[in-house]
């Protein structure tokens, strides 16, 4: 298992393409995260009690966007070996498939964890930094942004798994299919197109449905420390349903795995 | 047109690497030219730029006196089998072929003919992705082939053959150069060549080593030299290291001698007794002489291990 | 050995061309079985995915108990105060505005010819407007613009018959003509006199996550003097009588003193549309469908990039620009195709289901291929699909790698759309401008109101689209130059 472990960890390690989309994974999260909190200030929501701005979930909106680069990221881990034939090297080196597939889903979760928390962290101090100026301040009525405050842990913690369940999910979808393109456009189909729907279907019931169902809306739950009671699934139920497409899809991808020839 | 490749000090570096470094050469009508040289010795980047895909960064590279730019049809001008891998998986061997058909403006029934010239017609509708690596190199060989070019580059074109494909393109060879057409092979092992190649290009480092006639080289290699087949080896390169000549140990029972005459090495053996049971003008294997050309100029060397 | 002579290739010249160029990046793509099924694959979802939006919308905006309908059957508003007598025949009124209160741009005051008193009866209007000068208005459709002069101004309305012409005045002598309309059927005996309206303003919320539409209502205060009614046939005399017409919130009052009255008004005259698109709505499903076309864009160049087919390609038409336009155009009208065939069955088959969740006349009118918005919904999602199938060719052919590629456009043209809706209205429209996703716009089929949220209805159509066009020409060209630049 460390033979196999430490395998993988080198193939992936040595692909350059990995460095950058990591590098991607985290600039996006930032950038996209201190634009959102720099957008807001105290002049578009006067009074905290009329309508109380989530900065805690404004400063973590980059993922939206750093998510694609884990996505690539995981799917590439596996639909590149697939490309190249390496498969059969990989394979001929450990012939306990299921060994293969679940040391590959533990390091790039690990790595993808790892700069996800890098991510989050940044995020979070950019957004410390910004908001004061913005008129967020405690005589406002917004206390500055902590991790010790349970909600924003939380979220914190919540953002980082909802990035290492993309990354499983995104390893599970590129085992079953095994092509790049398709893959990635499987993925991000599941992640982007369910928000866009549920944007625009009017009926509130369908509309509350779709907000459940989607894995990104309802995983992103987790980032709400404010009107909780509003959420349309409450957060950790909501990191839950992407839980459970995330294993749905490993459990495809393992079986066919397993089934069929490399 | 006239059935040549010309290039006149070509020069491309990616990078630091300096992959072809003031190359000069001519590919004549009428003849197989092998080009040759060990692994990244700069083959691919030659040809890639004989066919314009990759722009030298001095130099130029003429077909038919033409930069290959400015070719009106040039699938009717140059037949090139850069990488048999270079096929969508997905699609089926005659649509590979229609499509370039369509590019080169070249009637649709030559892409029955290439099929059936290459032995492909019976699986022409099977999709590439199910080929042999034999089967992409002959169907990269019909894409070559399809607009019945004057000029024919091929790269590395007997890969993945088993001995009969071997002897096939071998024959393909000869027969398209006496056709009177311009083919230029390139190949990392010389010996796949032997008995198919006119004319050699020989290449280390991205320049050229030798430019020379298959015949002369193999005259060159094997002058002066005799092959003398004794059980007694020992006493006999002794007693010919004596009288002058130079001895090599080419196998147990074998030696190759140089700087003596084979009636001079009769008369000495008999002088002293010695039994043989061969004394014989040495023939150079192209390989041997290919050997003794590049020793030096190879850009990998065994000892880094590297070499494939 | 070394024959001299050269080798006649025996195959006749062909034809060399675009047309050829064309026709061999077609059979690449209708040869490959993964891209024809993609493209297959975008109509179905298309439709698919449209035919649940439309079993997944409902309104019950027909079943509204306060729906007020105007004389053409459209839902409109009709909310003002009135100060107003009978007039029986021709005549005509005539009055000053001295004074009025900028309470909405759109605020009015003047004099008014209607019907009967109630809410969505035909009527002519002329008035001033703090921001937009004179307006003669008819019944909610017809909005004639007259000076751009405010108040004081003299204003008059004249029957003849069922047309009624409008006159507006610096000083009373010299009469300017703003327009004649003519009400068809109007009966002989209507009401004439004073109105007084102010729109509610709208308040748009955003909280990270949601959005909240709210207006409250507006009151505006004008007074009128030299107001006169003048009868062609002589006619009992008449007294003034007020009311709110409509249902505004707020209370509107008129009181006379010395012959100036001064009005007090809340409401908005106007059409009234529900903010729902049904058009867009059968036409939804585009946004799964382009994911399999952004596939297979991207594919088409990337595929050849990843096997080294491009040489053979280039080798074949070393004119490299020519291959990238050919391929552009190839792409371009098969998904356009395929993209027409898909918006047309949906469009088709999503109205009956539509019409049965509630989506009907009168407040819904049946839309026709034959409107020339509806048709630029249907055909513009085909053209969108189109362009976003370039728009990936291009993306493709720049950075050569699908995975890259993919991600890339779909981030284009996903993410700003989800963005835009937390984000303040004026940060989202600034998104819709500057990335593709601002093409979505070209669906609508309605003009947005101003309580429409939907970061697509932040642009206009042609302007969106236009957008997204930049994109693909960009990508394409910038392509063009690099594929001319970079080693095969």
């Amino acid at each position: 298992m460390r033979r196999a472990l430490r395998a993988e960890w080198t193939k992936l390690r040595t692909v350059s393409s990995t460095a950058w989309l990591l590098l991607a994974a985290v600039a996006f999260t930032v950038a996209v995260g201190t634009l959102a909190t720099a957008s807001v200030d105290t002049s578009q929501c006067p009074t905290p009690t009329t309508c109380f701005e989530d900065t805690t979930k404004l400063s973590l909106t980059g993922v939206w966007l750093g998510q694609i680069a884990v996505v690539v990221l995981a799917v590439l881990a596996v639909t590149n070996e697939y490309g190249t034939g390496m498969i059969q090297t990989t394979l001929a080196a450990t012939p306990q498939r299921g060994m293969v597939f679940v040391t590959k889903a533990t390091v790039v979760t690990a790595t993808v964890l790892a700069a996800a928390t890098v991510g989050v962290l940044g995020s979070l101090l950019a957004a410390r930094s910004i908001l004061p100026g913005n008129g967020f301040t405690p005589a406002n009525g917004y206390p500055p942004l902590s991790l010790a405050d349970e909600p924003t842990l939380r979220a914190a913690i919540g953002t980082v798994l909802y990035l290492g369940l993309v990354a499983l999910l995104s390893l599970g979808v590129g085992t079953a299919i095994r092509d790049t393109a398709g893959a990635i456009t499987t993925v991000l189909t599941l992640l982007y197109v369910f928000p866009v729907i549920a944007a625009f279907v009017t009926d509130p019931q369908w509309h509350e449905r779709l907000q459940k169902l989607a894995p990104m809306t309802a995983g992103l739950a987790i980032q709400a420390t404010k009107g909780l009671d509003q959420l349309p699934i409450r957060p950790w139920a909501g990191l839950g349903v992407l839980a459970a497409y995330a294993g749905a899809a490993m459990l495809l991808g393992a079986a066919l795995f397993k089934l069929r020839d490399a | 047109m006239d059935a040549t490749i010309e290039t006149r000090n070509l020069r491309k570096r990616y990078g630091r690497t300096v992959a072809v470094d003031d190359l000069s050469f001519t590919v004549a009508p009428g003849q197989v030219t092998a080009f040759v040289g060990p692994n990244g010795a700069g083959k691919s980047t030659t040809m890639r730029m004989i066919l314009g895909l990759d722009a030298p960064d001095e130099g130029t590279a003429l077909v038919g006196g033409q930069p290959y730019q400015r070719l009106r049809t040039p699938l009717r001008a140059v037949g090139a089998l850069l990488d048999a891998a270079a096929v969508h998986p997905g699609r089926r061997a005659r649509d590979h072929l229609r499509w370039m058909a369509h590019a080169g403006g070249l009637p649709r029934r030559r892409v029955e003919e290439v099929l059936e010239l290459v032995g492909l017609a019976s699986v022409a509708g099977r999709r590439a992705g199910g080929f042999s690596q034999g089967m992409r190199q002959r169907l990269g060989i019909a894409g070559a082939l399809l607009g019945d070019p004057p000029v024919l580059l091929f790269d590395e074109p007997v890969n993945g053959l088993d001995p009969e494909g071997i002897r096939w393109i071998r024959g393909l060879l000869r027969s398209l150069a006496a056709e009177g057409r311009a083919v230029l092979v390139s190949s990392h092992l010389m010996s796949e060549l032997e008995g198919g190649a006119d004319q050699l290009l020989v290449i280390g480092r991205g320049r050229l080593i030798a430019d020379t006639s298959v015949r002369d080289l193999l005259a060159a290699a094997s002058e002066d030299r005799v092959l003398l087949r004794t059980a007694r080896r020992s006493e006999a390169m002794t007693l010919l290291a004596n009288a002058g000549a130079t001895v090599a140990a080419t196998d147990r029972e074998a030696l190759t001698v140089s700087g003596l005459r084979a009636e001079r090495i009769v008369a000495l053996l008999s002088e002293r007794g010695l039994p043989f049971s061969e004394v014989a003008p040495h023939r150079a294997s192209l390989e041997e002489a290919y050997m003794e050309l590049t020793r030096g100029a190879v850009e990998f060397h065994t000892s880094t291990g590297r070499e494939t | 050995m070394a024959t001299t002579r050269t080798y006649r290739p025996a195959v006749p010249a062909g034809r060399d061309g675009f047309g050829r160029l064309l026709l061999a990046e077609w059979t690449k793509l209708r040869s490959v079985r993964r891209w024809v099924l993609g493209l297959l694959a975008a109509a179905v979802l298309t439709i698919v995915i449209s035919l649940l939006a439309a079993a997944g919308s409902g309104t019950d905006a027909n079943q509204e108990p306060n729906f007020v309908v105007g004389p053409d059957g459209q839902p409109v508003v009709d909310d003002f105060h009135f100060v107003h007598q009978p007039l029986s025949g021709d005549g005509s009124v005539t009055a000053r505005v001295l004074t009025q209160e900028h309470s909405h741009q759109w605020a009015g005051a003047g004099v008014m010819l209607k019907e009967i008193a109630t809410s969505g009866s035909p009527y002519v209007a002329i008035m001033v407007t703090p921001r937009h000068g004179v307006r003669l208005r008819s019944n909610f459709t017809t909005d004639l613009p007259g000076s751009t002069d405010t108040v004081p101004r003299w204003l008059r309305l004249t029957r003849s018959g069922t047309s009624v012409t409008g006159y507006e005045s610096a000083d009373g002598v010299a009469w300017r003509k703003v327009g004649t309309v003519d009400l068809h059927g109007l009966p002989q005996s209507v009401e004439i006199g004073l109105f007084v309206s102010s729109p509610p303003e709208v308040v748009i919320e955003r909280q990270a996550g949601s959005t909240s539409v709210g207006g409250h209502p507006t009151s505006g205060t004008a007074t009128f003097d030299h107001v006169q009614v003048a009868a062609a046939r002589p006619q009992q005399p008449a007294t003034w009588a007020d009311e709110d017409v409509g249902r505004s919130p707020a209370r509107g009052e008129a009181t006379e003193t010395g012959g100036t009255f001064t009005v007090t008004g809340s409401g908005e005259i106007a059409p009234n549309p529900p903010p729902d698109d049904v058009v867009q709505t059968s036409l939804f499903g585009a946004f799964v469908g382009l994911m399999a076309i952004v596939a297979v864009g991207v594919l088409f160049i990337t595929s050849e990039y990843k096997r080294g087919m491009i040489r053979t390609t280039f080798a074949a038409s070393p004119r490299r620009g020519r291959v990238l336009a050919a391929k552009a155009i190839v792409i371009g009208v098969a998904t356009f195709a395929v993209g027409m065939v898909a918006s047309v069955t949906a469009f088709l088959l999503a109205q009956p289901i539509l019409r049965e969740n509630g989506f009907a006349p009168p407040a819904f009118p049946r839309p026709s291929l034959s409107e020339g918005p509806v048709l630029r919904a249907v055909v513009g999602t085909a053209a969108l699909l189109a362009v976003i199938a370039v728009f990936s060719l291009g993306a493709g052919a720049l950075l050569r790698r699908s995975a890259g590629a993919i991600s890339a456009v779909i981030a284009l043209l996903l993410l700003p759309v989800i963005v835009a809706g937390v984000l303040p209205t004026s940060a989202a429209r600034w998104l819709m401008r500057v990335t593709p996703a601002g093409g979505f716009a070209i669906q609508r089929a309605k003009e947005p109101t101003e309580a429409l949220v939907e970061p697509w209805s932040l642009i206009g159509p042609w302007t969106g689209f236009g957008v997204l066009c930049a994109y693909a020409a960009v990508t394409l060209a910038l392509a063009f130059w690099l594929l001319r630049r970079r080693d095969a």
